[in-house]
C-alpha cells in the first residue's frame, strides 16, 4: 500500500472510521505476525502480539505524526518494543536471526524495486524448487522462517558447519539457475 | 563447478533475504485475527466519574473529622467561661468519647500506615534482593553462554579439523589411485610401443618377402611369356595351315582366308557377340574387325592391287596386336576367345 494512502487511512482511523482501521489491519497484520514468528514466538503468541500491537497503536493513534514516519514504520517500532518486553515468551532466541526478523518489517508488501529485481524475484521460486526437497527446506528455514544456522542445525539434526556448506551450495545452484535464465551476470 | 562460481555473490544473499521477507509476510496467516477496537467513550467517562466520586467521599470524611475536632475545642472553652450544666457535661462526655474514639481510629490509621510503610520497606528490600539475584543470575548466564559459545566454537573447529583431515586423506587416496592409473597407463604405453615396433618389423619383413615374391613371379612370367612367344611363333603357322585347309580346302592365300570367313560365318558371329561387349576399347576392336572382315569378304582376290591395299589396311589397323592384347588383358569368355582366335588366324601373316 502506498505510504500516502496508509497515512490517510491512519488519519481516518483516528477519527473513528472503522473501515479504514480494517484496511490498515489487513495490510499490516501479516507483516507483523511474520515478524513475531521470525523472532521465535509461537503461532498463538504471534497472533496475540500482533493484536496487542494494533491495540497499542489504536490507543496512541492521536499521537501518530505522518511527518515523522509512515504508519507501517510506526507499527514496526511498536512491534519491536513489544517483542523486547515479551522476550520471555520467545522459544529460543539463538535459533532465530534478529536481523532477518527485522527485515520483514522493512518490506511493505509492494512489488517495488527495479524491473531487474522483480524479474529475479519472479524467477526465484522455480530455481528454489529445482534444488530438490532437502536444499529447498534449508533455504526456507533460513530465509522464510528466519532461523540461524544453529536453529536450522537443531531442527534438522545436522551439524552447523554442514548446514552452512549446504546453504552455500544451494545459493550457488540458485545463482547458476538465474544465470541460465539470463537474469544474473 | 568452476572456481568462479564456487562462492555465492552478495547480490544472491540480498535477493534471497528480500524473497524470504516477502514470502514470510505472504505465508503469515492473519486472516483470522479480528480488528481490535478502541475502548468506548462511555466507558472512559464512567471510569473518570467513579474516580471523582471516590475522591469526593474521601474529602467529605476528612471535613467531618475536622469539624468534630473543632467542636471539641469550642465546648471546652464555653465550659471554662460559663460553668457546665449536667446536660452539657453529658454532651461533653459523649463528645469526649467520640474524640477518644476518633483518636483511637487515628492511632489505628497511623499504625496501619506504619505497617504499610514497613511492608513497603520489606518489599523494597525483597526487590533489592531479587535484583541482586537477577544480576548474579545474569552474570551466571553470561558465563554459561560464554562457555557454551566456547564449547560450540571448539566443536566447530574440531568438526572442521576432522573434515579437513578426512578430505586430506581422501585426496591422498585419490592421488595414489591416479598415480597407480598413471603407472598402468605408462606400462600399457610401453607395451603398445613394443607391439608397434614388432608389428613394424613384421610389416617390413612381410614387405621384403612380398618384394622377393613379386620379383620371382615377374621373372617366372617373363620366362613363361618368352616360352609362350616361342611356342606361338612355332605353333601358329601350323595351326593356321590346318585351319585353312579344313575350312577352305583346295584354296590358298587370300582366297583361302576369304573362304574361311564365309564358311565359319565370322562376320555374323562377330555381329552376334558385339552387343555383349560393354568396354569402349572392345567395341572399337569389334568395329575394326567387322570392317576388315567385310572388306575381306568383298575383296576381289584376283585383283593384286586390291589385295595389296587390303594388306596395308590390316597392317595399319594393327588388328592382330590388338587381338593379342584383348586376349591377355581381359581374358574373354570361351565363345569370344574362339572367335578372336579364328579372326587372328584369318588376318595374320597375310
Amino acid at each position: 500500500m502506498p505510504l500516502s494512502e496508509e497515512n490517510e487511512l491512519a488519519k481516518r482511523g483516528a477519527a473513528g472510521d472503522t473501515a479504514a482501521l480494517q484496511e490498515l489491519h489487513a495490510a499490516n497484520a501479516p507483516r507483523l505476525k511474520a515478524y513475531f514468528l521470525r523472532s521465535g514466538f509461537r503461532e498463538s503468541d504471534a497472533d496475540d502480539l500482533t493484536q496487542e500491537v494494533f491495540l497499542l497503536a489504536l490507543k496512541a493513534l492521536h499521537r501518530f505524526d505522518p511527518a515523522l514516519a509512515g504508519f507501517g514504520t510506526w507499527l514496526g517500532t511498536i512491534a519491536r518494543n513489544l517483542a523486547r518486553k515479551r522476550f520471555r515468551r520467545q522459544r529460543n532466541p539463538l535459533h532465530f536471526d534478529a536481523e532477518l526478523a527485522d527485515e520483514v518489517l522493512a518490506t511493505d508488501g509492494n512489488p517495488g524495486g527495479s524491473p531487474e529485481l522483480r524479474e529475479r524475484l519472479a524467477a526465484l521460486p522455480d530455481c528454489i524448487a529445482a534444488l530438490g526437497p532437502e536444499l529447498e527446506r534449508l533455504v526456507r528455514l533460513r530465509y522464510v522462517e528466519g532461523r540461524t544456522t544453529r536453529g536450522i542445525a537443531d531442527a534438522s539434526e545436522v551439524s552447523e558447519p554442514t548446514i552452512r556448506l549446504r546453504l552455500k551450495e544451494a545459493m550457488v545452484l540458485i545463482e547458476q539457475c538465474l544465470r541460465r535464465k539470463g537474469l544474473f551476470k | 563447478m568452476s572456481d568462479q562460481n564456487s562462492e555465492p555473490s552478495e547480490q544472491m544473499e540480498e535477493l534471497l533475504r528480500k524473497w524470504g521477507a516477502d514470502e514470510a509476510a505472504e505465508q503469515a496467516d492473519a486472516s483470522g485475527l479480528p480488528v481490535p477496537q478502541l475502548p468506548r467513550r462511555g466507558a472512559t467517562v464512567w471510569r473518570w466519574l467513579s474516580l471523582a466520586a471516590s475522591v469526593a467521599l474521601f474529602a467529605g470524611a476528612a471535613v467531618l473529622f475536622a469539624v468534630a475536632l473543632s467542636r471539641e475545642r469550642g465546648d471546652d472553652m464555653a465550659a471554662a467561661l460559663n460553668g457546665t450544666s449536667k446536660a452539657d457535661k453529658e454532651t461533653l462526655a459523649k463528645l469526649r468519647a467520640e474524640v477518644a474514639s476518633a483518636n483511637k481510629e487515628l492511632d489505628d490509621t497511623k499504625k496501619n500506615l506504619k505497617k504499610t510503610e514497613d511492608d513497603l520497606a520489606a518489599l523494597r528490600n525483597d526487590l533489592q534482593v531479587a535484583q541482586r539475584e537477577l544480576t548474579a543470575e545474569r552474570a551466571r548466564s553470561a558465563e554459561k553462554l560464554d562457555a557454551l559459545v566456547k564449547q560450540r566454537v571448539a566443536e566447530a573447529v574440531k568438526s572442521y579439523e576432522a573434515k579437513f583431515a578426512a578430505e586430506q586423506a581422501e585426496h591422498k587416496k585419490q592421488l595414489a589411485e591416479v598415480n597407480g592409473a598413471l603407472e598402468v597407463a605408462r606400462g600399457e604405453r610401453d607395451t603398445a610401443a613394443k607391439e608397434l615396433a614388432a608389428l613394424q618389423e613384421d610389416g617390413e619383413r612381410r614387405q621384403a618377402e612380398a618384394e622377393r615374391e613379386r620379383a620371382r613371379l615377374t621373372q617366372l612370367i617373363t620366362k613363361q611369356g618368352e616360352e609362350l612367344a616361342v611356342y606361338r611363333k612355332a605353333a601358329l603357322p601350323t595351326f593356321r595351315g590346318v585351319y585353312l585347309s579344313t575350312f577352305a580346302p583346295g584354296r590358298s592365300g587370300v582366297a583361302a582366308r576369304q573362304e574361311a570367313v564365309r564358311v565359319r560365318r565370322l562376320l555374323e558371329r562377330g555381329s552376334e557377340l558385339r552387343p555383349r561387349t560393354q568396354r569402349t576399347g572392345d567395341v572399337k576392336l569389334y568395329d575394326t574387325l567387322e570392317v576388315l572382315l567385310t572388306r575381306l569378304d568383298l575383296l576381289d582376290t584376283g585383283d593384286a592391287a586390291a589385295v595389296g591395299r587390303f594388306r596395308k589396311l590390316i597392317a595399319r589397323a594393327a588388328a592382330t596386336d590388338r587381338i593379342k592384347r584383348a586376349f591377355f588383358e581381359r581374358a574373354p569368355g570361351p565363345e569370344v576367345s574362339a572367335w578372336l582366335m579364328e579372326v587372328q588366324l584369318v588376318l595374320s601373316e597375310m
